[in-house]
């Protein structure tokens, strides 16, 4: 079954568009598969309310270990399964905190196994300098995606002022790739990420 | 992606979580991974032989010097194909070609070139889909742990697939004894064997010896190469003719005295060190060690005509016995 993988920054908004998107699709169970850097799995289940309650934070680094969900799309004619990845954010160099190295290891572990890659990359602070704003990871991301043939960057939380400009700037910054402004509480660009991955199924 | 990468990857990984390495060190390895990866790809589908006729083939394999009960088995065999192919139009029985082949011979006796022909051979007589070679050693199929040889040879006869998979030195396999993975390897290429029929070819190659005692102490494998082509070493006479065309190809052309003192050369040595001596590798040494030596003579030179370049002397061949 194809992985698609979504992966940036801390805080871009992942696990919103994540439990959203599924939403979306009309998933009316979510339960996730975890699975650990040993390959133990255990498997979680919650209502939508709860899951957007304990898994989405406005600070960094909440998510830390790789949430799958089974999902189905329409392709032509039918539809098809894939596996949906939420991962723990990435950031450059050598974390000082044990558990944030291992979250990230575990997100790169499963990167070179997926074959669609969404790359998640914050708008809203495209020109700020925060935890989430765009750094060296993004264009090492973009450049191994392009290898691939199945990437694409969803320029997130497009809802919020300072958005246009950012997503302007990544337009122009990354202008051999697909970019997809979403959001995850307006639920916009969403048609335009389900035709995208179904194409690459 | 491959295994090896895979593995490559995962190593990483756990430097990144023990904090050897950083995020965008383990980025930048899995970019050069995944392009290398790529150029393999490439290279691999560049392994198949463009489409080329049967004759210019042969002709190919005909030109070359010496080899003579190399060709003349060729030629057996591929009537033999041809009769095994007609048989079954006309319906026929027809026995199941079995192309798996032993080669013995000492180094330098052209067994490589001549299983590269046979690929081009077989694909344009749509034996095989592709026809490309790989060549590998005991170190490539024998691996250090339980299981790993397995994978080892069947990544291995994987690249082979629609080619000619060439061990050389094969007898090695079976060097080690009892608790060597060795034995696995030979298991693992019987299961290959019978697993992917007709989908590649298998050459074991070595020195004659060696080769008859390694069948001897590995019976099944008898019947599965049915082919033996012994590779006689070269007579003085084709060596010398050897070294012309290879000189030729680099535009470069001997003096006769320079010619006899080549003879001298190589019937010298092959009377000193007898068996394993001479034969086309040491001639492709000593020509590249005699243009190296005429570069030399001439770098003095104010003037060089053409002659000079392209002419090697007797004296750029001296000292040449000592390789
Ligand atoms: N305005 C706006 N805010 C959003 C949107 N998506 C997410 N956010 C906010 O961004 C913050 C981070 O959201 P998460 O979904 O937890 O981000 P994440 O990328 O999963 O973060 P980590 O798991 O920590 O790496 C939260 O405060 C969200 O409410 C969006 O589309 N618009
Ligand atoms: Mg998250």
């Amino acid at each position: 079954m194809s992985h698609c993988i979504l992966l940036g920054k801390p805080n871009v908004g992942k696990t919103s568009f994540f439990l959203s998107f599924m939403e979306y699709l009309g998933v009316n169970e979510y339960t996730f598969e975890l699975t650990n850097f040993n390959e133990e799995i255990s498997l979680k289940t919650y209502t939508l309310n709860t899951a957007k309650a304990h898994l989405i934070s406005s600070s960094p680094f909440k998510t830390k270990e790789i949430y799958k969900a089974n999902l189905s799309i329409p392709v032509y004619k039918g539809s098809a399964d894939f596996l949906f990845l939420d991962t723990s954010g990435l950031i450059d160099g050598i974390s000082k905190d044990d558990k944030v190295r291992l979250s990230m290891a575990l997100t790169l572990k499963n990167l070179y196994t997926s074959s669609i890659i969404l790359h998640m990359i914050d708008t809203s602070s495209v020109l700020h300098n925060k935890m989430s704003t765009l750094s060296e990871i993004d264009y090492q991301i973009n450049e191994y995606g392009k290898l691939t043939g199945s990437y694409c960057i969803l320029a997130s939380k497009m809802d919020l002022s300072t958005s246009v400009a950012g997503f302007k700037f990544l337009e122009k910054e990354f202008n051999d790739t697909y970019v997809i402004p979403i959001s995850s509480i307006k639920k916009t660009g969403f048609k335009e990420v389900k035709k995208f991955v179904a194409r690459n199924l | 992606m491959s295994k090896k990468f895979k593995d490559h990857i995962d190593h990483l990984c756990v430097l990144l979580h023990n904090g050897k390495i950083g995020s965008n060190e383990l980025l930048r390895n899995l970019i050069s991974t995944s392009k290398q990866e790529k150029e393999i790809n490439n290279d691999v589908s560049e392994n198949s032989i463009p489409e080329e006729s049967i004759d210019d083939i042969l002709k190919e394999l005909h030109q070359m010097i010496g080899l003579n009960e190399v060709k003349k088995i060729v030629d057996e065999v591929l009537a033999y194909v041809d009769i095994q192919q007609k048989r079954k139009l006309q319906g026929l029985s027809a026995a199941p070609l079995v192309l798996h082949m032993i080669f013995k011979g000492n180094p330098g006796t052209g067994k490589t070139t001549v299983a590269r022909l046979l690929g081009r051979i077989f694909r344009s007589k749509e034996l095989l889909e592709k026809g490309h070679l790989i060549e590998v050693e005991r170190a490539d199929l024998v691996g250090e742990y339980i299981g790993h040889t397995a994978l080892k040879v069947r990544e291995k006869v994987k690249e082979a697939m629609g080619g000619i998979l060439f061990i050389d030195e094969a007898y090695s396999l079976a060097r080690g004894g009892e608790r060597d993975f060795g034995k696995e390897a030979i298991d693992a290429m019987v299961k290959a064997m019978e697993d992917h029929r007709d989908k590649f070819i298998l050459i074991l190659a070595g020195y004659q010896d060696e080769m008859d005692n390694f069948i001897e102490i590995n019976p099944g494998l008898k019947s599965r190469f049915p082919i033996h082509i012994d590779f006689q070493d070269y007579n003085i006479e084709e060596l010398v003719e050897i070294a012309e065309l290879m000189v030729a190809e680099r535009q470069y052309t001997i003096s006769k005295s320079a010619k006899a003192k080549l003879f001298n050369m190589l019937s010298s040595k092959r009377k000193r060190d007898n068996k394993y001596s001479g034969n086309a590798r040491l001639v492709r040494n000593l020509i590249e060690r005699s243009i190296r030596k005429q570069a030399v003579r001439l770098k003095d030179k104010s003037f060089c005509t053409m002659e000079d370049l392209v002419t090697l002397k007797r004296e750029d061949f001296e000292g040449g016995e000592n390789l």
